[in-house]
């Protein structure tokens, strides 16, 4: 058991950032994505916990769900309320410094993306998804993911011109 | 700037790191859900098992409501009974209700488990009126909650 929960600990250690960067997706603030990874988790840990397989791709879809059992819990005041407050007082980036750009305007870049292109964006670049599970977990063909994902690299490019010519 | 060049630098990229006790907070999480659904488990693998085993029913598995999808073991008793299943676990509390995959009920209690033998039209989440007549009533000696 002791060796169990040191195990968990250390997959956590190495994958959280990524199951926060995931659920920012979905959340106004970096509590408010660790809260959805926590759910996520727990849900993950108390019913698919001993299914065969690598846990992220189940622990990804885990957050997806409990996003949106979040969002539409949630009443639109409410919503309105939390977002005011999350914009004011929230301005934790979504992603580490880089030596070579600026992750702020990458991070602009990414929340400009058409929400579809944002997530399988996250879930192949960061999540290490292939197109066939992001295309499981989105509810969609495969080549629907692909061209999302091809249409976002292509945003990207046009966005961030400037940001990447000094890479 | 060909697409392989922009995915290997947004892999380069590391995503913000986390709060420094997320790990830890997620564990202590799961461990408290954990102790929330123990109680009910073993309600029924003490209780309801050897109580419907004495009373002559076999029950293979006892599951959540949610879990009894899964793939159940197939077995026969010793004297070639065929196993029932519970199906549905009607109420996860140590008064609990278990609706059988045959139709019959267990109702278990701390103290005792009573088996319904004729069909029951009970419906989930309502009162079940378990007559006297037709059930077998039973003390359960090995019952932890004794």
């Amino acid at each position: 058991m002791e060796a169990d929960q040191q195990w968990w600990h250390s997959w956590l250690s190495t994958n959280g950032p990524k199951l926060v960067l995931y659920a920012r997706n979905w959340a106004r603030s970096r509590s408010d994505a660790e809260d959805i990874v926590q759910e996520a988790f727990v849900r993950y840990w108390t019913r698919q916990r001993d299914l065969p397989g690598e846990p992220l791709g189940l622990v990804l879809l885990s957050i997806r769900r409990v996003a949106i059992d979040r969002a539409r819990s949630e009443d639109r005041r409410t919503m309105r309320e939390t977002r005011y407050v999350a914009d004011a007082i929230d301005q934790s980036r979504w992603f580490a410094c880089h030596p070579a750009f600026s992750t702020a305007e990458l991070e602009s870049a990414i929340l400009a993306l058409p929400a579809p292109q944002r997530e399988v964006l996250l879930l192949r670049t960061w999540g290490e998804q292939d197109f066939k599970s992001i295309a499981e977990k989105q509810d969609v063909p495969v080549k629907t993911a692909v061209s999302r994902y091809r249409y976002a690299l292509a945003a990207l490019k046009d966005r961030l011109q400037s940001a990447f010519r000094h890479a | 700037m060909p697409d392989e060049s922009l995915e290997r630098l947004l892999a380069s990229v590391q995503p913000a790191s986390m709060s420094a006790g997320l790990p830890d907070r997620i564990l202590q999480a799961c461990t408290d859900a954990a102790k929330r659904r123990r109680r009910a488990p073993r309600l029924l693998r003490w209780v309801a098992l050897p109580a419907a085993m004495a009373a002559g029913v076999t029950v293979a598995w006892t599951v959540g409501q949610k879990e009894a999808a899964r793939p159940l073991p197939k077995h026969t008793s010793s004297a070639g009974t065929p196993v029932v299943v519970v199906k549905q676990v009607l109420a996860e509390r140590p008064v609990g209700l278990l609706l059988l995959a045959d139709g019959r009920c267990l109702h278990v209690s701390e103290r005792k488990v009573m088996v319904r033998t004729e069909t029951s039209s009970a419906e989930p989440n309502g009162p079940i009126l378990l007559q006297q007549t037709g059930l077998r009533e039973l003390l359960v000696t090995s019952s932890p909650f004794l």
